[in-house]
């Protein structure tokens, strides 16, 4: 059963780029895919360049030489990326020493250093707790000093503070995009969350069921939806200033991977679908001025009517 | 309807990780506030803000340490076991994994009756079959359902079988706990307007326990704010939007990530620090640590939830100016 299907997505030096779908649209499939962590069974097809080398069919052992040098990941549950029987100092510096051959003063220095960075404050004195003694949003910051460790020129960050409370996910989305100024590096963000995809990505990729089905850089996907989905998850979502209204849903569920519909994905929860959509699969073709892409067979029509049906 | 008073629930510890023998949580301290009946009151607040140990509380999950709930006249706590029961019908809970909640062996059928298993006289045997459909139907789902079993439906669906079944007892009061936090953005919406709807068929009154601000002002008629045990500001949903005057209600609503935050005039701000820990909170006001108009005054005395500019606020500087410390700056475009 294919989680992912021909998604093709670049991303340049020091740009942040967002994909935006919900559970089974193939988000975090794609940054496992990205990460060579896909399980055995898997079968990655295609082509992942990174600096312009190819990281499809490298194996495990060439995969690992890239992993944390060059290409990072920051999980949704720091827990579960730190080992709770070592201190947060040994984790970090293990990355200087292990992977650089630091002696281990340089290396626990470099840690310190990164923690700072990260802004963890007290970090001298915090260096040798351990996981379980820093509060979540404490620990992705642990997580995120790892991931930076070695400089890698691309972060992928799967659904970073979905765990966390609003008020440390703002702090952790402002330190992200600090970071990606800071250190020029590319980050790509998986997320569910408009409001948190708005807030750090230059452009988004909105996924559903495993495809891309809108693409362009943030602000005007957002302003004018050119994909009924992307027009229906905009109006599903509450905001503060509508009080009290009714919210516009869109219907049914996102499709199960394993019986996924003909046709277009979206049809059946479509207001826009008519019989072309049911039997026709649509493909990602430019729409506006070209410099944004859409996978509907009526784009131009969502794009004139600014709202959704 | 429902009378909080004084609200307290104090944990000791029995040297858990972290705390020692005989140190002692407070997860809720002093909260008071009433519900109507037919009224959508949202408790709003972070994790470990106590919200969610005084929706238990209600629901009668929890004892209170001290302090009293009332419902419907008969103070919860005074009553005997018998009479518990019969109030503990009125009162119903929707929790928020839908799938931790119902029982995979069981069908939808099985599930919605359960109920009736604790209140065998709140539907006749022989009207069952008949009723299990008519409020399968309510909460939007037809009768092929009764047969499934809860793998077999989606995450909305799973929600909407843990709405029938609170609903199988015609509560007067539903408590719900995080009801859409674990579903997708595009079916949060569905379930929001199906819990509206069932208040306006029902007249049903809910207990609305959030941290996603965001949804409150589509179905709360009055927002209290938590933090650290306490109610930290409470008022109309207008109050609460348009003039809040606590500053971690201003932070909480300037935190929430913007959709369109090129079209906002205002700055995304970002609070720092941390929530402080239950078991060793500050002394004088619980927010005074994060908190950018904080004096000595706020460190000696604990302000009181009174009446502040309109509406009850714990800020000895209430105030609307949204004026703080560190604000960020908007992502910059790139083309």
């Amino acid at each position: 059963m294919p989680a992912v299907d021909g998604v093709s997505m670049t991303v340049n030096r020091g740009e942040r780029v967002a994909v935006l779908g919900e559970s089974g649209s193939g988000k975090s499939a794609t940054a496992l895919a990205l990460m060579g962590l896909l399980p055995g069974s898997a079968d990655v097809s295609g082509s992942i360049l990174l600096d312009g080398e190819e990281l499809v069919g490298r194996g495990e052992a060439g995969m690992r030489s890239v992993r944390g040098e060059r290409l990072a990941l920051v999980f949704q549950d720091p827990l579960s990326a730190l080992n709770p029987v070592y201190t947060v100092g040994r984790q970090i510096s293990e990355m200087f020493s292990r992977r650089r051959g630091l002696p281990e003063r340089e290396a626990r220095r470099r840690a310190v250093e990164l923690m700072e960075r990260v802004r963890i404050p007290h970090a001298a004195a915090r260096i040798d707790d351990y996981p379980h003694q820093f509060s979540g949003g404490m620990r992705q910051r642990v997580v995120i000093a790892m991931a930076l460790a070695l400089s890698p020129s691309l972060l992928i960050a799967d659904e970073p503070t979905t765990a966390l409370d609003v008020t440390v996910q703002a702090q952790i989305l402002a330190l992200l995009r600090q970071l990606s100024d800071e250190e020029d590096m590319a980050l790509i963000l998986i997320s569910h969350d408009l409001g948190v995809v708005a807030s750090v990505a230059q452009r988004v990729y909105v996924m559903y069921g495993g495809q891309i089905v809108e693409h362009g850089a943030t602000q005007p996907v957002y302003d004018r939806n050119a994909h009924p989905y992307t027009a229906g998850l905009m109006a599903s979502l509450p905001d503060q200033y509508s009080r009290r209204e009714r919210l516009v849903a869109v219907p049914g569920s996102p499709p199960d991977p394993r019986a996924l519909p003909a046709g277009c994905r979206f049809h059946p929860r479509c207001g826009w679908a008519e019989s072309l959509c049911e039997t026709t699969p649509p493909e990602l073709l430019p729409v506006d001025d070209g410099h944004r892409r859409s996978r509907c067979h009526f784009s131009d029509r969502v794009l004139q009517a600014g709202s959704p049906r | 309807m429902l009378q909080v008073r004084s609200a307290r629930k104090t944990f000791e510890s029995r040297g858990i990780v972290g705390l020692g023998r005989g140190e002692s949580i407070q997860a809720v301290r002093d909260v008071s506030f009433d519900l109507a009946e037919g009224e959508t009151m949202a408790l709003v607040g972070e994790s470990g803000c106590g919200k969610t140990t005084l929706a238990r509380m209600v629901v009668g999950l929890e004892t209170p340490t001290s302090g009293s709930i009332t419902f419907e006249g008969r103070d919860l706590s005074t009553l005997r076991p018998a009479q518990v029961r019969q109030v503990r019908r009125r009162i119903q809970m929707v929790f928020q994994d839908p799938y931790a909640s119902l029982n995979p062996y069981h069908t939808v059928e099985r599930i919605v009756s359960e109920p009736w298993r604790a209140f065998p006289d709140a539907v006749a045997k022989a009207d069952r079959p008949a009723r299990i459909r008519e409020i399968l139907r309510l909460v939007g789902l037809d009768d092929r359902f009764a047969e499934r079993f809860p793998h077999q439906l989606s995450g909305g669906q799973r929600q909407r079988v843990g709405i029938a079944r609170a609903l199988a007892v015609e509560p007067r009061l539903i408590v719900c706990d995080e009801p859409v936090a674990s579903l997708d953005v595009s079916v949060q919406a569905q379930i929001v307007n199906l819990l509206r709807d069932l208040q306006d068929r029902l007249g049903v009154a809910y207990l609305f326990i959030t941290h996603d601000l965001r949804l409150v002002s589509h179905i709360a008629d009055r927002v209290g704010v938590m933090y650290l045990g306490k109610l930290v500001e409470s008022g109309a949903t207008e109050d609460i939007y348009d003039r809040a005057t606590h500053p971690y209600t201003q932070a909480l609503l300037g935190n929430v990530p913007l959709t369109h935050p090129w079209r906002e005039d205002r700055p995304q701000f970002v609070l720092g620090g941390e929530v402080p820990s239950p078991a060793d909170p500050p002394s004088g006001c619980g927010f005074r640590t994060r908190c950018w108009r904080a004096d000595q005054r706020c460190a000696d005395e604990e302000p009181a939830l009174v009446d502040r500019l309109g509406h009850p606020s714990a800020c000895h500087y209430a105030s609307f100016d949204l004026e703080h410390g560190a604000t960020t700056t908007l992502p910059k475009e790139r083309t």
